[in-house]
């Protein structure tokens, strides 16, 4: 079953193309890395699949719904490289917040295991507007994985992460792939792409590769073209 | 400090005929400069600056809720820390959770600006009740102002919308829901307008009126806030086509957008007037109470209906617009 599908998606910013159309189908249960060049047009990607941008042409899908949609919503976690967060609740209210509205019956023990497991449940009633990079994106990867889903798209998961951090993290993706989830997940951190089964590569808003990680020299699919 | 424990100034060292410090070993031979200097951070006035310059731009651009998180920012005024009250167990339900985890953080500075809003909202009230008829304004500004401060909740859903847009849950219903915690936690500010009018009036015929009429007019006109709010919030019904308003409608939008959230106010605040017109007719003012409260309620009820339909109504508008363009477009080719 397709978890991701995209149909000629088309992405402009004026006369600029961002992605120019592209047709993707990503299986349930796939582990996909998305490399590039800045500006090859990943984040753009991710939003539109995330159902946070409008897609100047074509469609993307979220298991059988349109992205954007409630229950697009309710399948896909959305881990950003900036996270944004409330400024007048803390770190465990966000918690409460988003797994109540997801419907988690037994937030309170995920939550606290989520906590431990990124070194933040010293900091749990703390405002995460007021954290470091390193810890507003620990707090962000806590609130992406403190509800279910069945697809997460991250950008850029690895950026301001100190090392037990990146281990925490590697391990929830670990963790969620191993239960059947479907991760996206575009990076700059090439070594992770050795982890993944299929590697997706942008340059200049076209797709240059599609395949397994293994079959290809990754240094040269991010150089601009 | 020198050693008799007074302060030292900058210049108490060898200064010229300017008052200015000789030279740089004068600053530098006196410690007590040194340890001043090093506390004042540019940083600091660099950001202040940078601020100033955006609520410039803010104030220009009539964006009213970018310039009150600016001078909330300028003011250093912040959420608090430790809230003054845990979320009670018997509210279920997360959006009024949220909503009430985010009123018990209100700083105080917060708390006393609105309570000097909903006080001078009583006092204009009072007077709009012995003839002066264009205090009607100074009710409905007040009350618009603490709407805005009560509305934190909407507010900062209005302000994430990447987060807004990843609820499962649809954006009006959302934002209506987080109307709920701020109008309980506007109560005690209906009493202290309640106490305000009966104190400026000195009469207890004003209690059962006003006992009747304070909730419900601060409730509409706080919505004159929620208007205010909802308006400037990004449109995610909006595609990526532009939206091109000739300059000459660009004045009118910018008065509608400022003019319209007060005169919601200023149409919560007009209920006074059926109380006044009793009294002087000799009918009765807990009546005309009762009908003013009715129509207040009727006005905040029709506004968070506004909240909850606005994306949907403005989605149909724009498919109709399409629509039209498209059957033009065809007609034209088929020519």
């Amino acid at each position: 079953m397709t978890e991701l599908g995209t149909r000629q998606l088309t992405k402009t910013y004026g006369d600029r193309p961002a992605l120019e159309p592209l047709t993707l189908n990503v299986e349930s249960g796939a582990k996909v890395a998305l490399v590039g060049h800045n500006g090859s047009g990943k984040t753009t990607l991710m939003k539109m699949a995330a159902g946070l941008l409008d897609p100047t042409d074509g469609s993307v899908k979220i298991g059988r719904h349109d992205a954007g949609s409630q229950e697009a919503r309710r399948l896909l976690s959305w881990l950003s490289d900036t996270p944004t967060f409330y400024e007048d609740l803390s770190l465990w209210e966000h918690l409460e917040f988003v797994a109540r509205l997801h419907g988690v019956a037994e937030w309170e023990s995920r939550a606290e295991t989520l906590l431990e497991r990124v070194g933040l449940e010293q900091r749990r009633d703390d405002i995460p507007t007021t954290f470091s990079r390193g810890l507003r994106q620990k707090a962000a990867i806590s609130l992406a994985f403190v509800r279910p889903f069945q697809l997460l798209l991250v950008d850029e998961p690895f950026v301001g992460l100190d090392e037990p951090g990146k281990q925490a993290l590697l391990m929830l993706f670990e963790e969620a792939s191993q239960r059947g989830a479907t991760l996206v997940i575009a990076t700059h951190e090439l070594s992770f792409v050795k982890q993944v089964s299929r590697l997706l590569a942008l340059r200049d808003g076209g797709l240059i590769y599609d395949g397994s990680p293994a079959d290809t020299d990754v240094h040269d699919l991010v150089l601009p073209g | 400090m020198d050693e008799s424990g007074e302060p030292v100034s900058l210049t108490s060292k060898a200064t010229n005929r300017e008052g200015q410090l000789d030279d740089a070993s004068d600053l530098a031979a006196n410690p007590d400069a040194v340890a001043l200097l090093q506390r004042t951070s540019l940083d600091a006035l660099a950001r202040r600056s940078s601020l100033v310059a955006q609520l410039r731009f803010a104030v220009t651009m009539q964006d009213l809720r970018t310039v009150i998180l600016l001078r909330r920012q300028l003011n250093q005024e912040h959420t608090r820390g430790r809230p003054w009250l845990r979320v009670p167990r018997w509210v279920t339900h997360p959006i009024p959770r949220r909503g009430v985890a985010s009123v018990a953080r209100f700083p105080t500075s917060r708390l006393v600006r609105m309570t000097a809003f909903a006080a001078m909202a009583g006092v204009f009230q009072a007077m709009v009740i012995r003839g002066t008829t264009p205090a009607l304004i100074g009710t409905a500004i007040m009350l618009f102002l603490l709407g805005l401060e009560v509305m934190e909740p909407l507010s900062q859903e209005v302000d994430q919308p990447d987060r807004t847009d990843s609820l499962p849950i649809e954006r009006g219903e959302l934002l209506v829901r987080h109307l709920v915690a701020p109008a309980v936690a506007l109560i005690p500010f209906a009493v202290i307008a309640g106490i305000g009018a009966i104190v400026t009036l000195g009469t207890t015929r004003a209690i059962t009126p006003t006992a009747i009429l304070a909730l419900p007019t601060v409730l509409a006109g706080a919505a004159g806030g929620v208007v205010s709010i909802v308006r400037d919030a990004p449109d995610p019904t909006k595609t990526g086509a532009q939206a091109f308003v000739p300059p000459e409608m660009a004045g009118v939008t910018s008065a509608l957008r400022i003019g319209l959230p007060i005169f919601v106010s200023a149409l919560a605040a007009a209920t006074i007037l059926l109380v006044r017109q009793a009294e002087r007719v000799g009918t009765s003012a807990t009546g005309a109470a009762i009908r003013g409260a009715i129509g207040a309620v009727l006005l905040a009820a029709a506004v968070g209906y506004w909240v909850r339909r606005r994306d949907q109504w403005k989605r149909k508008f724009r498919q109709f617009m399409s629509d039209g363009q498209s059957y033009t477009k065809q007609q034209r080719s088929t020519l």
